[in-house]
């Protein structure tokens, strides 16, 4: 796992008080939403701001793009490294 | 002049570090009996709505699950400022020109931790939501008992506050710790041995320009349940309310 991963985990918790999980319980390939990690639309909307505080990443909200991106830890790693190159 | 009657079947009542009647009992004759301070933890609440709870939501609904015979056909919940801390906090982003939490916005209402406990419960009958400042436990005893005279068998109430964030002070204060109160009511049914009650509301006739902060009534209501004799007054900015046995 990169360190960036376990940086998104780690952020994916404690930016949707997921108090009862470890960044190990979280698989970087498993979905984020509805099936596997169980979040709703409002984590969505809370992990995207997230996202763009810590990491300066802007969302276009309509775009089809972010359902991609927001797939799983490793899409989310990805599009983070993209936009720091 | 309002005048009601109603039976009290049961209740209890929760802080961070009393819960349940008898340690309460044990407050109320002056024993340090207090426990370490915890966040409550709701059972019935499944993990992932739980997590939308902040520490006052997860204290009511904790009280909720341990009233016994937590079996009600309406739901009342009451409180002065809900989840006050949450509001504060929304208000604090928007003065420094950030985002808002879409989280916290969503669970911003005043009915969001009644929706809470109705998701987690399948729970599909009226609930309600009051808030009506220093009134608002009594008009809660009020709305409690409309729903009775309404074919309600059984009634509960939820009433819960906390202290204000200090952005708030000195203008008004809740008390010194956060607290929760759960009250299962029926009608009044008159039978010997029953906890029969009457609440009596009046109108101030001169409502002053300018009252001074009365203190937050939960700790009283409390001590009154308790004690078989007592009688419980209060003064609103409006109202004059006496709670008393009347069996």
């Amino acid at each position: 796992m990169s360190n960036l991963e376990l940086e998104i985990k780690q952020l994916i918790i404690d930016s949707l008080d997921l108090e009862d999980l470890s960044c190990e319980d979280i698989d970087s390939e498993e979905p984020l939403f509805v099936d596997g990690l169980g979040l709703d639309s409002i984590d969505a909307l809370e992990l995207g701001l997230a996202i763009q505080k810590e990491y300066g990443v802007k969302l276009d909200s309509d775009s089809e793009e972010n359902r991609k991106h927001f797939a799983n830890v490793k899409s989310l790693a990805a599009l983070v490294a993209q936009h720091r190159s | 002049m309002i005048k009601i009657t109603f039976s009290v079947n049961a209740w209890t009542a929760q802080s961070p570090t009393i819960q349940g009647v008898d340690e309460w009992r044990a407050w109320s004759e002056g024993k340090n009996n207090l426990r370490e301070e915890t966040t409550a933890s709701p059972k019935s609440i499944p993990p992932m709505l739980r997590r939308r709870l902040n520490p006052l939501g997860k204290l009511a609904l904790s009280c909720f699950e341990s009233l016994p015979e937590h079996q009600a056909d309406a739901v009342v919940f009451c409180s002065e400022h809900g989840e006050v801390e949450r509001t504060a906090s929304l208000l604090s982003a928007i003065a420094r020109h950030e985002d808002m939490s879409p989280t916290s916005f969503s669970l911003s209402v005043h009915n969001a931790i009644a929706g809470i406990y109705s998701i987690a419960n399948n729970y599909e009958k009226p609930i309600n939501a009051i808030c009506a400042g220093p009134d608002s436990i009594f008009t809660t005893l009020i709305e409690a008992y409309s729903l009775l005279k309404d074919n309600h068998q059984q009634v509960a109430c939820l009433i819960y506050d906390e202290p204000l964030p200090s952005m708030y002070l000195p203008a008004h204060q809740l008390g010194q710790q956060a607290l929760a109160i759960a009250l299962l009511i029926s009608p009044s049914s008159r039978k010997a041995g029953s906890n029969e009650f009457e609440l009596q509301g009046e109108p101030l006739k001169n409502t002053p320009a300018h009252t001074e902060q009365t203190a937050y009534p939960g700790e009283e209501l409390i001590k009154f349940l308790l004690n078989s004799d007592a009688e419980m007054q209060y003064t609103s900015s409006g109202h004059h309310w006496t709670l008393k046995r009347s069996s």
